[in-house]
């Protein structure tokens, strides 16, 4: 009798278990790629074809202030970005950003006033970053916010910085949801569009190898539906075709081996590592020496910081560079990057922070604000926001010479949309293919 | 507090060594044959008293709470308030039960899941929401229940700690209906006049009166809260209560004494369940934003700290807790934050050590002192009336201290 039902309660229990087990199993993400990018590309023309500025509308504001912030000798600015935890690395943008306004600070501020930065440290963690940026916003009262670090954390916030009518720069990640700008126009993006980098990736295969086959490692997030969507939509018009896709999720501990393995498996000539962190550089050690393969890893992945974990595997593949690379000896001798190197290390970098290039996507972004509130007709939140929406110059900052800082509102959202490709050969960056710039293009490669 | 006695006796310089003078502790019907037993009980009265001010000034206190702090903070609280809620029902659990459950904000995800797809997809009302997640958790909590039949200790642990790892993955897979790893957000269309409609967060907007929606909110989170408790209260009070604290003592003798363990705890796991149901609901409709790993295994780790900081097995200590959760991080200076973690583990390393019953236990321990500071303080002005009865009457919950800390 008892044993009987027991053995009930046990199949039970197995019962319930398996049906968690199936439920984490299945599932599929076949829908995923709808929500996200659909409607950033098309349906923005019509009303606001007028001109990039008039996105920004400051009548639907909760309760918009114009110049918090802003004194006549000051401006303070706010950011929140991982200083703990595992993801603490980025915390060297930061430093970036505090050298950047420091140098400028010293030699007279930026638009005449001295730039104080608040920063709060949020693990990484979306809520974390909500909390931050309320309290930015309603206590310490910043004007702006800079580089705001994450996908998840700034999806969380942009309701709330649209509502408020905060304008938030430098946004530090590449999803293609930064081109929702009609939508969203307080938050702008500060890095390349995922989907543009994968555009010219595959612009570069069409010289090289018209026929790829390509195997995508990616994460289960929307930095892999970015590379996947934009991937297979790119290569249905040509040769190449996407012969295998391997997700991984990047928060779980394991890491990427069974991933690569079974990639390698494929017919594969070129193999896309969508990892991040420091999972990309480690994607590289399992890459199988007898797999004859092109290997490409993304921007967030090529700072000379990430390459030095990949255990000399990092040999041949190949990236792309919106920005001078701070590793390179011929970029060195650039004017943009030989100011960075030497008043960096005056205002608080170490030499090595600022060779390692995290830092230098700080400084970037800094000098991408100054730029911005330079050219501003005034320090109001909108004049702001209107300026970086029809921005119409060179490159500023760390960007390559011979891009341009255009933007037209929702037409053209993207800041930085010029990248050249380089292969790492004996140690170091070298160009395979010149800069190539596709301003006013970025949204058309979601997919 | 039995387990923090030791302690407290060993530091105290004047229990070191039992004073040889020390009389022996007179017995009940010695005193009430004295005839000063009312005297003697003014003390536990006026301490009553104290604690009773205190309750008032603390109600007064979170009651303002609104009108002094600026929304954003609110916000905060509001989240503090939902956290209570959710280590709470883990405390029915684990406290009170001795069931340990290591995968609670599985049902904390489980309840913000549901009330984000309602709102957000269905347009449902908040509260109503709220309501479906608490019994939808329940439903889960009954069936992650029927386990912890079988297996007990380590094991359960292990188990619901697989809970808490598995459940963000199958979050992530079903991102049609989750938002996936980019998060949920809780949204509602709304017409910002000029034929602007745009979607915005949605919130509780007060019915009357100009309050913020941040300061309603708290205040509709805190009348769930105190309803929470309130059901929290009169249930350990009740024979299910009992019950669930005999399951805790000793499986065999609660089962030999006519209590059905299967229905204690798997009612045990479905209530403590619909709690952190009720409580990921409240913090989805705060946040206005979700994202998966917000409900694995750290923040599993979150809650139980909750209830150990506060004090395992006492009602008002999972409240202190969720403040601990949502504030720990701020008590670390902004020049260390890269040091962040470790010294929010230092901090709690150090209140294990100094408050082994949790912060409650600390609490207890601050009232007991009081309480016999105005006993031995009466006794003292009785002596000079009355010789012969120098001693306050042995406290049953510290005979031990009470003696020695006579003069």
């Amino acid at each position: 009798m008892t044993r009987s039902r027991n053995w009930r309660r046990s199949r039970l229990l197995a019962g319930a278990l398996s049906l968690t087990m199936i439920a984490a199993a299945c599932g599929g993400r076949d829908d995923s790629g709808g929500d996200a990018g659909g409607d950033s590309g098309g349906d923005t023309g019509g009303e606001e074809a007028a001109g990039g500025a008039s996105i920004v509308d400051t009548t639907i504001c909760a309760d918009y202030q114009a110049t918090a912030g802003v004194t006549d000798d000051t401006i303070k600015l706010g950011t929140s970005m991982p200083q703990s935890g595992p993801f603490a690395v980025f915390g060297g943008i930061l430093n970036g950003l505090n050298a950047y306004f420091d140098y400028r600070n010293a030699d007279g501020g930026i638009a005449g006033r001295q730039i104080e930065l608040v920063a709060y440290d949020d693990e990484y963690k979306a809520d974390r970053t909500s909390d931050n940026v309320k309290k930015l916003v309603e206590e310490d009262q910043v004007f702006a916010l800079v580089s705001v670090l994450g996908t998840q954390n700034n999806v969380g916030v942009r309701d709330y910085l649209d509502e408020q009518c905060v304008p938030s720069f430098g946004v530090a990640t590449g999803s293609p949801q930064w081109g929702e700008a009609a939508q969203y126009p307080w938050l702008q993006g500060g890095i390349p569009s995922y989907a543009l980098e994968m555009k010219r990736l595959v612009d570069y295969l069409e010289e090289e190898q018209p026929d790829a086959k390509i195997a995508l490692l990616r994460q289960n997030d929307d930095f892999g539906d970015a590379y996947e969507n934009s991937l297979t939509s790119l290569t249905d018009a040509n040769d190449m075709e996407v012969v295998a896709i391997e997700t991984y999720d990047p928060q779980s501990s394991t890491d990427t081996k069974a991933q690569v393995d079974k990639l390698a498996q494929s017919d594969a000539t070129v193999f896309v590592n969508g990892a991040s962190g420091s999972q990309c550089p480690n994607t590289l050690k399992f890459v199988p020496d007898d797999w004859d393969v092109l290997t490409y890893v993304g921007i967030t992945c090529n700072s000379k910081l990430s390459l030095s974990l990949a255990g000399g595997k990092e040999e041949g593949i190949i990236s792309t560079q919106p920005t001078l690379d701070p590793a390179n000896a011929e970029d060195q001798k650039e004017p943009a990057m030989e100011e960075f190197l030497t008043e960096s290390v005056k205002h608080g970098l170490t030499q090595d922070d600022a060779e390692l290039g995290v830092a230098a996507i700080g400084w970037g972004f800094g000098a991408q604000l100054a730029a911005i509130m330079e050219a501003s007709p005034e320090l109001t939140r909108e004049d702001l926001m209107k300026t970086a929406w029809t921005m119409d110059g060179e490159a500023i900052g760390l960007m390559r010479p011979g891009s341009t800082l255009v933007t037209d509102g929702a037409d053209d959202p993207w800041l930085l949309e010029a990248l050249r490709v380089v292969k790492r050969t004996d140690g170091e960056w070298v160009e395979e293919s010149p800069l190539k710039d596709y301003n006013g293009e970025s949204n058309d490669f979601v997919g | 507090m039995s387990a923090s006695d030791p302690l407290s006796g060993s530091t105290d310089p004047k229990s070191a060594g039992a004073s040889p003078g020390s009389l022996p502790a007179p017995d009940a019907d010695a005193l009430a044959a004295s005839g000063r037993l009312d005297a003697l009980l003014a003390p536990d009265r006026k301490a009553q008293l104290i604690k009773g001010v205190i309750a008032l000034v603390l109600a007064i206190v979170v009651l303002s709470l609104p009108f002094q702090y600026a929304d954003f903070q609110l916000d905060r609280f509001s989240k503090v308030i939902a956290y209570a809620i959710a280590a709470m029902g883990l405390n029915l659990l684990t406290g009170f039960t001795g069931q340990v459950s290591v995968g609670h904000a599985a049902f904390f995800g489980v309840g913000a899941y549901t009330s984000a797809i309602l709102v957000n997809d269905h347009g449902w009302p908040l509260l109503g929401s709220v309501v479906v997640a608490g019994l939808i958790a329940m439903a889960v909590g009954v069936v992650v229940g029927l386990p912890a039949l079988r297996i007990r200790g380590l094991y359960l642990a292990l188990v619901t700690l697989s809970l808490a790892m598995l459940f963000p993955q199958v979050v992530k897979r079903f991102d049609w209906l989750t938002g996936g790893s980019e998060g949920k957000p809780l949204r509602t269309e709304v017409d910002l006049g000029g034929g602007v409609i745009k979607p915005r967060t949605v919130r509780f907007d007060p019915p009357f009166g100009d309050l913020t929606s941040s300061q309603w909110t708290y205040y509709v989170f805190l009348a769930i809260g105190a309803l929470f408790f309130l059901v929290a209260w009169n249930l350990i009070r009740s024979r299910m209560g009992r019950a669930m604290v005999a399951v805790r003592d000793n499986e065999i003798a609660a089962t030999s004494s006519g209590i059905n363990l299967a229905r204690v705890k798997v009612s045990a796991f479905g209530l403590s369940a619909m709690y952190a149901g009720v409580g990921g609901a409240l913090y989805a409709l705060n946040e206005g934003n979700i994202v998966p790993d917000k409900f694995g295994v750290e923040d599993s780790i979150y809650l139980l700290v909750a209830v150990v900081v506060g004090g395992a097995a006492s009602l008002w200590g999972p409240a202190i807790g969720a403040v601990a959760i949502v504030f720990l991080a701020d008590l670390v200076p902004e020049d260390l934050q890269p040091a962040s973690r470790l010294i929010q583990g230092v901090l709690l390393i150090a209140l294990i050590i100094a408050a082994p019953g949790g912060l409650t236990g600390l609490i207890k321990r601050g009232q007991a002192t009081v309480t016999r500071r105005l006993r031995s303080r009466s006794a003292s002005q009785d002596t000079a009336t009355a010789p012969d009865t120098r001693q306050s009457p042995p406290d049953s919950n510290e005979p031990s201290r009470t003696q020695e800390e006579t003069p």
